[in-house]
């Protein structure tokens, strides 16, 4: 009885530890980041200057202003994701749906932060800049191969 | 029989695993990823003998009983050498091979004594003497086991700072499809005889899907995720960028 219990316990925290760990794989793996601040500046995204900004100092009152600019990022990259250079209109890949589902685990977290610590809020800020890194490098790919087959 | 759930899991896993073996083949990954592809090819070959086996003796049938859960300790021993074999590729390089390997093994071994010790006090105590409870309480075991030792595979690659994104994301599809197969075997063990029925209904989903998730990690990881990412040059790559957008 206490043995399955444990298990049990065990195997649902390293499961979420598990999907962490892939969501950070997927992120880590993302080898863009050329591609994704030119896509940020033709489309005068925010996200590269919050990440200089979050890198140059550790001023936490400065961090509301950025989460609205990283916000306002995701709507233009997600309607980018779905309607732009694509097969699939309206949709998004499994990938997407699970760094979407956890940019806004981030933005929970960062308001938990808010409350509690701004490392954390530091943290999640970082990850959802890492997030949106991401979905431009993925668009910037897209555009140019869509680009390519155009032509 | 099965249902049309169960038929639509059985089929997408069976494309899975020949994707995975294919995609294997076509990026020259075969050889690296040996024991995966072993383990992959197993879960095919026992899902066309479950299905023979239920054919031709029936739902339930001591037979299909035996089969199934027999192949199934099969599987676990097979995943217990591929999460070694991943182990092995991880300390390839590194100069503490054989000190590591020891170190592992102890682990392993461990691992399975201390399982075998929880099973071999539930045959003990005579209330829960009786076959199905058993062989729950043995699955149960059988998955933690994977599950610590995925765990601790995950520590290694920390350790050692390896930055492979595919090989982690492989790991990641092992740990995860293990950690939701204990907790259904965990769950099924918890459960009260006369309240088994009615779970039964959604537990029974749990380990294909499990098995469903890995197998589609994988043929992420060979699909999409680099073998190796070079940290120093993406970072350099940032910083030119945003300069050139300054300038």
């Amino acid at each position: 009885m206490f043995v399955s219990v444990f298990i049990l316990l065990f195997s649902v925290a390293t499961l979420f530890y598990w999907l962490r760990s892939t969501i950070q794989t997927i992120l880590d793996s993302s080898q863009a980041t050329a591609e994704a601040i030119r896509l940020a500046e033709a489309n005068r995204l925010e996200f590269p200057m919050v990440r200089q900004a979050l890198a140059a100092a550790d001023q936490a009152a400065e961090y509301g202003r950025l989460v609205e600019s990283l916000r306002h990022d995701f709507l233009a990259l997600t309607y980018l994701l779905r309607f732009a250079a694509t097969v699939n209109v309206g949709r998004y890949s499994y990938e997407e749906k699970l760094l979407i589902m956890d940019f806004r685990v981030m933005r929970m977290v960062y308001t938990l932060g808010r409350a509690l610590s701004p490392r954390m809020e530091r943290f999640a800020l970082l990850e959802m800049t890492s997030v949106l890194e991401h979905f431009a490098g993925v668009m910037s790919r897209r555009m140019s191969s869509f680009a390519l087959d155009v032509a | 029989m099965h249902n049309a759930g169960q038929l639509l899991l059985l089929c997408v896993g069976q494309a899975l695993a020949w994707g995975f073996v294919g995609l294997a083949l076509f990026k020259g990954t075969f050889r690296r990823y040996k024991y995966l592809c072993i383990y992959t090819g197993s879960m095919i070959a026992c899902d066309i003998l479950r299905e023979a086996c239920l054919r031709a003796y029936g739902w339930r049938s001591q037979e299909y009983f035996f089969t199934y859960f027999g192949l199934d300790v099969l599987l676990v021993v097979l995943r217990y050498l591929a999460t070694i074999s991943i182990f092995e590729i991880i300390l390839s390089e590194s100069p503490f091979r054989t000190q590591a390997r020891m170190a592992f093994l102890t682990l392993v071994g461990l691992v399975v004594a201390v399982s075998y010790w929880f099973t071999s006090n539930l045959v003990i105590s005579r209330e829960t003497l009786f076959l199905k409870r058993l062989i729950v309480e043995v699955q149960q075991n059988m998955y933690f086991a994977s599950v610590v030792l995925t765990l601790m595979l995950c520590v290694t690659l920390a350790y050692l700072r390896v930055k492979e994104p595919q090989l982690r994301a492989l790991v990641g599809g092992l740990g995860m499809s293990a950690a939701m197969q204990a907790a259904s075997w965990a769950v099924q063990s918890l459960v009260p005889k006369n309240q088994f029925d009615a779970l039964w209904s959604v537990v029974r989903y749990i380990s294909p899907v499990a098995t469903l998730a890995m197998l589609a990690i994988w043929c992420y990881a060979l699909t999409m995720l680099p073998v190796a990412v070079d940290e120093t040059e993406t970072e350099r790559d940032r910083e030119l960028v945003l300069v050139e957008a300054r300038g």
